[in-house]
Parts: C-alpha cells; structure tokens; sequence
C-alpha cells in the first residue's frame, strides 16, 4: 500500500481488497478450525482436563507396573509384622503378605486393557451395524435392528456366566463376550444418524460423485459422527470396567492367579468390618476413579464436539 | 407439421445428451404422479441447454434421471442417450464410472452439498481420486489450480479450509472446482445461483462461461431464473407440469415465443426498460395443476389465454416441429398473435 493514510483513520477494515493477501502473510486474524475450536473447548473443560489426568496418571502405573511398583508382583514381605498401611507399604499387605499397592497396579492392567478392549471392538463392531442398517434400510435394517433388540433385551449377568462357564474366563474371552453385550447402544445411536444424514444434499452430492456406497459409508458419513462415537466409546469403556468387576465379583470373571479389581474386591469381601478393611477400600476406590476419570472425559469431549456449545 | 419426439432429427451427431421421451413416474398413496412426461432434448458439445420451468414441473427429476439418481421406485421408461449409450440400462456399476467424471452435477445449496466436516480441497481431491489413480502430490496440484480457474482466491491456503470458512459464492465456485475436476463431458447446473446475491449470480455464471470455453464441455443448466438463461444458454427448453412445452434457441424463444406458458412467464419478467402501461407486471392466472389431476388436453388450458373450448381441452397436443431447432406444444403455436416485445 502506497497511498498515505490520513493519521487516525483506521481504513484497513473497509479495505476488502486486501484480505486474502493478508491472509496469506499471515496478518489477518486466523480463522478458527473445527479442530481448533474442538481443542480450546476441550481443554477449558475442567471435568474432562481431571479425568484426563486421572486417566493419564494411573494408565501410566498400572502398565508400568514393571518399573512404577515398589514391589515385584507376588513377592512375600516375610519380614512385616503389620499388615495395615504403612509408609513402607502404602495400601498395607493382602493376607497372603503380599505388597497390596503393587497388586492393585498388576491387576488394574488386566481391568484397564478388558475396558479398552471392549470399548474399541463394540464401538468397531456396533458403528458397522448400525450403519449398514441406517444406509442400506429395507430388509437390512430391518434385520439387523431385531437382532440388536435381541441382544438388548437378554439378562445380561445371566448370558454372560453362561458363555463364560462355557468358553473359559481369560481376558480374551472376557473382551469378546463382553463386546457380545455392548455394541448395541452405539449401533442404534449410529444408525439413527445416519438415517438423517443420508438424506443430507452432500451424501447425493457424493453419489452424483460417482462414489460408492462403501466409500459414502466411510469418507461421507462417518467421519460426521466422530463426536457421537467417541463419546460413547468413552462410557463403554467405564462401563465395561465396572462390568468385568461385577463379573469377577460373583465368581464368573478373571480367575485366580490372575488378577483384576473385580476379583481382589471378591477376596477381600470377607474383611469387610475388620482391621483390614482397607482390602476392600484400595481397589475399590481405584474402580471408582477410573470409571469416574472416564465418564467425566466422555462429558467433556460431548461439549467439546457440540457445535451449538459455548464457544470458549 | 409432423409431430416429432426429438427436437432435431438427428441432423446433428455431436450430441453429447440425446433424452428421447423421457417419462418418470411416482407411484403414491393417491395414485401414480408423472413427474416428466414424455420429454426430448438433446444437448451439443460446447453448448448450453437452459431448462426452465417453475417449481414442480420436472427440472430437478429430469436431471437426476440423467444421472440415474432417483429413488427406486421411480417408474422410468424413454432414452438416455449419453454419447450414444443409454444410461436408463445402464448397471449401477457403469453409471458409477461415469458420475463424477463423464457427467459431473453442481448443485443449488452449495453448503448443504459440501461436507462440513472435510477440508475443500479434500473433497476436490476425492473426486479425482474416486475415479482416477494419481499420486497424492500431484492431485493437491490440480486442486489448487482447479480453485484458481474458478477464482478462488489464494488457493493454495484455502485449499485447507473447511467449506463454512468459505463465502457463498466462494463455495459455489468450490462446487463448480469439484464438478470440473474431471473434465466433464456434460455438466449439469441444477439452479447454480438460486442461492445466491444478484453480483455473485454474475461472477459465477461467468465462471461457468468461462470453462465451457475451455473445456468444450456441454452444459445442462436447470433454473427458474429466465434472466440467467438469456445470459448463458444457447437454447432453452421450456417445461410445464413435467411436459417440455417449447423449443427453441435463446434468441427466437426469447423474441418469438410460440407458447402462451412462454409468453405468460416472459411478461411476468420486470422490465426497467419499460415505460407506461407494462411497468405493471403481468401474471399468469391460475395456479400450476397437481401432478395427480392434471386437467384433460393441453395441461395448461385452464390457465391459458388463447385456450378455446372444445380443442384445447380435448386434444393433448403433440409437440409440433416449427422450423429448425423450434418446436412447441401448443395446437395454435402458428397462429398465435404476433408477439408484443413489450421492450419495443
């Protein structure tokens, strides 16, 4: 710009002109990205900013058990005439003489990878379903939307000791069982997004495109249900924690040796209203906050992705 | 005056689009509504064919027909003929080939036609790559030279926006980028500029008379907009009640119109070159009849001005052949009165 301005006379903002090179130098105030303000608003959210550092914190100890724990995982303290909490043993010693601290972190390593797991394959398998079933319609939705029903609708505590008497209680077979129960609610929330938004202008955009249905399924559709997806893989995962203790509980889940909360809270009912108390306390405090951790990250990344939310 | 299915009888063989008796119905609760009965047009390389029509009366399902978009229980019977082959028995398959690449469409709401939640230039790129195996580098290129020959300005920063960082006219012109990315044989228009302000109208129409020169690609362009017709179009086609009710080019449809509908529709045209009398707009009495009813004859009697009883409401008319690239369908179509240009 070579003309002199007037001083005082602030003329860039009516100068039109000029807004594409500035933006290319850089001067213009930046433009937002979905992705930017995704991220601002999560990380101004103070639920999902403490759930994230809970998670963070006790992923990190519980897989890195190996170098985190004070104590290899099984050794006796022979020498220990107290089991109660010390500072020597923080969460005191199980009956066994065991390092209790170390034993929640080994065990939360089974519970924590039993909740990723099955949060990742319903989500997987639940997102599949449901969008065939909302593409697709006619017999296929008609199909698949009776059978998620069903799965609905059996007593889950009772199917899920059945197939777990019948195929062996490893972890793995726990993950699947348990992914056998939770793909429905994320496939009935997809399916009903993509009824709605298969009938959106850029979905026939993409068929005028020449693109297939697999490739409006996957590039098109999906990729706008990121926010709903995520956020119910989040609370699948806390509640497939919470289920895989409820499991190992009654005597149906992780078998000893292995171990999980769920079946250290099994052992330790009998010292409920004793001095050792604290037995049933450490891993159940820990089921506690990671659910907690979990659910307050799945809230957060809810607002965060609503776009109709307070823009931080 | 030999009634004719075709507007020319094939006295032209570099027809890029030949639609011959188009005729798409949709069956209902209340009984099967014809949408398009019984159309014909054809549409050259390097030129464009303007429809126009109000709402309703088969523009958009004529277009999609094209493309082979409508829903499956449309009943469709006629020809397609693009470059010879007929699109209407086609398999899914091979009119999945030629969407996108032979035949491209921009759509009227370019906001709700762009993904929201994928970069422009990612969906530029995705139509070349659901057609075409080119490396990543190199179809990043095309794209910012695609946005460029639209006129998009800096296109090598927005190529990496989101489609609401864009304007209006800019997203129309993105639509138009997509459309073209593949060099279209045929591209279709459906109402490119209804969304949009009277300027950007302008800028983008020139757009599109821009690349046709380039490209030599024909153009299909679907509106209600009589004005954007004279603009661009070569010759027009006028459709009432899914009927194609005259033929012509843009200059002797537009000077010689040889359908009462025609002449209704260009007299209810605001004309600021007018003084006196005409500044009043004209319109045409009536309202468009239900596809479901439509009134025996000529469908468009009831709201007619030349109609005579006993004719118009008995015969259905045939399209009649009125020289060279002219035709229309109205029994009196040579014996109307002379056209009052009322710009004259």
């Amino acid at each position: 710009m070579t003309v002199l301005d007037p001083p005082g006379i602030g003329h860039d903002a009516y100068d039109d002109d000029d807004f594409d090179d500035d933006l290319a130098a850089g001067t213009a105030p930046e433009a937002r990205t979905q992705w930017q303000l995704f991220r601002r608003r999560f990380f101004r959210h103070k639920g999902a900013m403490f759930g994230l550092f809970v998670l963070v914190v006790l992923g990190f100890c519980c897989y890195g058990a190996g170098w985190v724990a004070p104590f290899p995982k099984g050794q006796l303290d022979l020498t220990a005439l107290d089991p109660q909490p010390s500072w020597h043993h923080i969460f005191g010693l199980d009956p066994l003489g065991r390092d209790y601290f170390s034993e929640v972190l080994y065990a939360g390593q089974v519970s924590l990878t039993i909740g990723l797991g099955v949060g990742l394959l319903s989500t997987v398998i639940g997102s599949m379903v449901g969008a065939v079933a909302g593409y697709f319609g006619t017999w296929r939705d008609a199909a698949l939307m009776r059978i998620t029903d069903l799965f609905l609708i059996v007593p889950q505590i009772a199917v899920l000791a059945i197939a777990l008497k019948k195929f062996g209680n490893s972890a793995t077979t726990i993950v699947l069982v348990l992914t056998g129960l939770f793909w429905m609610t994320i496939a009935r929330i997809v399916r009903g997004q993509v009824l709605s938004l298969k009938e959106k202008e850029f979905v026939e955009a993409a068929r005028a495109a020449g693109a297939s249905n697999s490739r409006i399924i996957f590039r098109t559709i999906l990729p706008n249900l990121v926010g709903p997806i995520s956020v119910n893989a989040t609370l699948s995962v806390a509640l497939a924690i919470a289920t895989e203790s409820t499991l190992s509980f009654l005597g149906f889940g992780i078998q000893r040796p292995a171990t999980s909360w769920g079946n250290m809270l099994s052992d330790a009912r009998g010292y409920v209203g004793t001095s050792q108390a604290y037995l049933v306390y450490f891993p159940g405090i820990m089921l506690l906050l990671i659910t907690l951790a979990i659910n307050f990250l799945g809230d957060g990344l809810r607002d965060a992705l609503d776009p109709q939310g307070e823009s931080a | 005056m030999d009634p004719v299915t075709t507007l020319d009888k094939g006295s032209r063989d570099d027809a890029v689009l030949r639609v011959e008796d188009l005729k798409v119905t949709f069956p209902t609760h209340d009984g099967p509504v014809p949408a398009v009965n019984g159309v014909s047009f054809a549409v050259y390389e390097g030129e464009t064919l303007g429809i126009v029509g109000e709402s309703g009366s088969g523009k958009t399902v004529t277009s999609m027909s094209i493309l082979g978009l409508l829903p499956k229980r449309a009943q469709i019977s006629g020809k397609i003929l693009f470059r010879g082959v007929d699109l209407l028995s086609s398999t899914e398959g091979q009119l999945r080939e030629i969407r996108g690449d032979r035949i491209a469409m921009v759509f009227q709401d370019a906001l709700a036609a762009l993904n929201p939640v994928m970069k422009v230039g990612a969906q530029i790129s995705e139509m070349i790559l659901t057609h075409h195996d080119t490396p990543k580098a190199e179809v990043r290129e095309r794209v910012i030279e695609l946005l460029d020959l639209v006129g998009v300005p800096n296109p090598s920063a927005r190529v990496d926006q989101y489609p609401h960082e864009y304007s209006g006219g800019m997203r129309q012109r993105a639509m138009i980028a997509m459309a073209i990315a593949n060099e279209p044989d045929l591209l279709i228009a459906d109402e490119p500029t209804t969304a949009l302000d009277v300027t950007i109208q302008a800028q983008v129409m020139d757009v599109f008379e821009r690349i046709q020169d380039r490209t030599n690609s024909a153009m299909l362009l679907i509106t209600h907009d009589l004005g954007v017709v004279a603009g661009v179009a070569d010759s027009v086609m006028v459709m009432y009640a899914g009927r194609d009710v005259e033929h012509g080019t843009v200059d002797n449809l537009f000077y010689d119109p040889r359908h009462p509908y025609t002449r209704g529709l260009l007299s209810s045209l605001p004309r600021p070159d007018v003084e006196g009398r005409a500044q009043r707009l004209q319109r045409i009495r009536g309202n468009p009849p239900s596809l479901l009813h439509l009134p025996p004859g000529c469908s468009f009697w009831p709201r007619c001005v030349n109609a005579q009883k006993g004719v118009c409401d008995v015969t259905d008319p045939p399209l009649l052949l009125l020289g060279d690239d002219r035709s229309s369908r109205c029994l009196f179509a040579e014996t109307l009165p002379p056209w009052e240009s009322t710009g004259e």
